[in-house]
């Protein structure tokens, strides 16, 4: 029942970042997309082989959206990571969670358990509506590939790590300037490694990687210092 | 060992693994970023601009040889660029035995030469096809073919890349059907896949409805997605295709090159086993030249052409070549020599028939001279003045791996995937080569630590490991250590040494740490 009530506190006062991101990606996102819909007679006039950017292969109704979706995940992961960990005097609530009778684990938890449904529901369901919106043949030519839809959620959980990253920095003690900033650097090589696949295996092997590293990092930290 | 003791022990590696990994980040960023800079604003020291031949005046390596179709061969060079005459157009032409025969603007010259088949100069090859798939913000590309009709979008033909074979969708969204090396077919089953892809070239000057040539690594086809159909206009199953050359492939009768040399339409390709074939038009014929097969690709380079007079190879050779599969460091080595000897050169000029034969029409012999050393020493010494200066930080554990690894390092670098290629090419071009100041500066890192961690040390085989962590990465150890390690340090009230406050016991004496006294009211030791 603690544990119960620990994550009903921690949705009522992430509901509001959850509420925004989705609000972000969904109104941005179907400007995106109705836009690429009426975009479809002037999708392949000419043809060019610009070796950096074939114009062969440009149709992409989800490149409007994608964009966004990075934005809303990434963000949405910063402002969770801060509200639940950074700044803990925000709501006066760690000393009252912390001397409660739950140990450390349940509190870290009851956190993450909330941060989890919030990437899935605002970036990682949104996308999948996305993606079945492009599908309609009556509005865009050729439906995306089904790698798309995985991207999309690749990078929604490319959301999750830096929420984890904020998370490890917002638990380190250490000064800004040495290393409480490394969960954030670390979180962005995770980035960088997983830009820098063409293979989706590989892309999600460096995010469970990713995220292994961080959950145990962070329950360590958790546990192990001083509030 | 008790799992949350596990647990920590896994906490701390991956801690040191990320603190040293952005460190290490950061290092190499400000090592690339001088080195950088230091270039842009020295480059005027260099070599760079002098005659690194010496300026003698008989110079057949800086012409380009230009072949009649008789077989006369001149020797081509275009004059220094100037704003008054308009240069780069104007030529001069000498003959073998470097007897002036003409000059003047380009366009009036009295002869005209032999056009040879050219690499593909807007295909799209293997490398681009990755990339395109590299995941990104905007998610990564597909290739698809569009067929117009009067600017509008008919069809498009999605290439699957697993699949390797074309998905053609209608305007209206209905699956047409698929394209594969057997040609159309209306179901996913019945499509061969094309093979492998390493190119295709647009060959027709309409780009509305494409019409392409289709490399793989084992045949070359002609797709044309307006009719749906494929042609296989060359097959070698037993070797893969190296290269494919082009020569007025499909073009067009308006396009027809300015000239009364009337060329073949041409594919020129090279199977790996060093066999070329050249696959022709006007009429339908491949003619298999396998004269080359025995000499070292190193040695020579070939180009090839088809008129309605003949079939003519040209024919580039050096004497002095590096010989297959050397490693990196030999092959640095045989270019010095090369550059200190003059090197001689020749150029062939041969007809082949139908059969393969080839027969020599004519030849030109030249030396290249000797390449000045020491300007050409400026370049490199110049270069790696800096490179030495950046690379002084380095770690390394650079040197160990290339001195090690060195082939597996390099065909780590020859892999597709952007990331791995460019650490590795960081690891090559920042290390150190045993360079003393770079040990110097490692060694007196690992002092530093030392002095630093001696006061400070929790035990002896983490005070070694990081002893050793700073000597093997250099300042992004050293950076490392410090975050990591940096405690306040107070005099033991007992010994009098300094201490650290990471553990409870003094590292010397064993005294426990100092309890505060109590005072008046201090609750919490009172209770």
């Amino acid at each position: 029942m603690r544990f119960f009530a620990l994550i009903r506190k921690e949705l009522r006062e992430c509901l509001p970042w959850f509420l925004l991101a989705f609000a972000f990606l969904l109104f941005f996102g179907s400007i995106s997309l109705y836009t690429a819909s009426l975009r479809k007679e002037l999708s392949y006039p000419y043809i060019s082989l610009d070796p950096d950017l074939p114009r062969l292969a440009v149709y992409r109704p989800l490149s409007g959206p994608a964009p966004l979706l990075f934005l809303s995940a990434i963000g949405l992961g910063l402002c969770l990571g801060i509200r639940q960990f950074w700044y803990p005097h925000f709501t006066r609530v760690w000393g009252f969670e912390l001397h409660r009778s739950v140990n450390r684990l349940s509190i870290l938890f009851s956190k993450m358990i909330v941060a989890l449904p919030a990437f899935i529901f605002s970036a990682g369901l949104l996308w999948y509506l996305f993606y079945w919106y492009s599908g309609h043949r009556e509005l865009f030519m050729v439906s995306p590939p089904s790698r798309h839809l995985i991207e999309g959620w690749i990078i929604t959980s490319l959301g999750f790590i830096v929420y984890l990253g904020t998370v490890r920095s917002g638990l380190s003690e250490a000064r800004w300037y040495t290393t409480k900033m490394s969960g954030l650097g670390f979180s962005i090589f995770i980035i960088v490694v997983v830009f820098n696949q063409y293979k989706i295996g590989w892309a999600i092997a460096a995010i469970i990687a990713g995220i292994f590293v961080f959950m145990i990092d962070i329950m360590d930290t958790f546990q192990n210092r001083e509030f | 060992m008790k799992p949350i003791r596990s647990k920590r022990y896994i906490a701390r590696a991956f801690r040191v693994t990320v603190t040293v990994l952005l460190f290490w980040f950061i290092v190499t960023f400000v090592q690339v970023l001088t080195f950088q800079t230091a270039y842009l604003f020295n480059r005027e020291d260099t070599a760079e601009g002098k005659d690194i031949f010496g300026g003698s005046q008989w110079m057949p390596h800086r012409s380009s040889k230009e072949v009649l179709p008789d077989g006369t061969i001149h020797l081509v060079y275009t004059a220094e660029y100037s704003r008054v005459r308009q240069g780069y157009n104007e030529l001069q032409i000498y003959d073998v035995n470097g007897n002036l025969i003409w000059q003047g603007p380009d366009k009036d010259k009295p002869f005209e030469y032999l056009q040879w088949a050219e690499f593909p100069s807007n295909s799209f090859d293997d490398h681009q096809l990755i990339y395109m798939q590299y995941i990104g913000t905007e998610l990564s590309r597909v290739l698809d073919i569009p067929v117009n009709s009067n600017l509008r979008t008919e069809e498009i033909w999605r290439y699957n890349v697993n699949g390797q074979v074309f998905k053609g969708c209608s305007r209206e969204g209905d699956v047409l059907g698929y394209i594969g090396a057997g040609g159309f077919a209306g179901s996913r089953s019945e499509a061969v896949g094309l093979g492998d892809f390493q190119l295709f070239e647009l060959c027709e000057s309409s780009v509305l409805n494409p019409v392409f040539i289709w490399q793989t690594d084992n045949r070359i086809y002609e797709i044309n997605f307006e009719t749906r159909q494929v042609q296989i206009l060359f097959e070698s199953p037993a070797n893969k295709i190296d290269d494919i050359w082009l020569n007025n492939w499909r073009q067009k009768p308006s396009e027809k090159p300015a000239g009364n040399i009337e060329y073949r339409p041409m594919i020129f390709c090279r199977t790996e086993d060093n066999v070329y074939y050249l696959i022709m038009r006007n009429p339908e014929q491949t003619v298999t030249i396998e004269a080359f097969k025995n000499e070292n690709p190193n040695s020579y380079s070939l180009d090839a052409t088809a008129t309605s007079k003949g079939v003519f190879l040209l024919c580039y050779k050096r004497s002095f070549f590096p010989p297959v599969g050397i490693s990196q460091k030999q092959m640095e080595q045989y270019w010095k020599e090369y550059r200190q000897k003059p090197g001689p050169h020749y150029l062939e000029f041969y007809s082949a028939d139908s059969s393969g034969d080839i027969e020599l029409v004519s030849r030109f012999d030249w030396v290249r001279p000797a390449i000045d050393e020491s300007l050409w020493q400026a370049r490199i010494d110049f270069y790696e003045k800096y490179r030495k200066m950046t690379s002084s930080v380095s770690p390394i554990v650079y040197d160990l791996l290339w001195r090690f690894f060195e082939d597996g390092m390099l065909r780590l670098s020859e892999r597709d995937f952007g990331i791995i290629r460019e650490l590795v090419s960081i690891t090559r071009e920042n290390q150190a080569d045993g360079s003393f100041i770079n040990l110097f500066l490692g060694s007196l890192m690992v002092v530093f630590a030392f002095w630093h961690g001696w006061s400070r040390r929790t035990g002896w085989g983490r005070f070694i490991f990081w002893l050793v962590f700073v000597g093997l990465f250099n300042l992004a150890g050293l950076l490392t250590y410090l975050a990591l390690n940096h405690t306040v340090v107070i005099k033991c009230p007992v010994c009098g040494r300094r201490r650290g406050l990471q553990i409870e016991n003094c590292i010397r004496c064993k005294a426990k740490l100092p309890v505060p006294e109590k005072r008046e009211l201090d609750l919490i030791l009172s209770t």
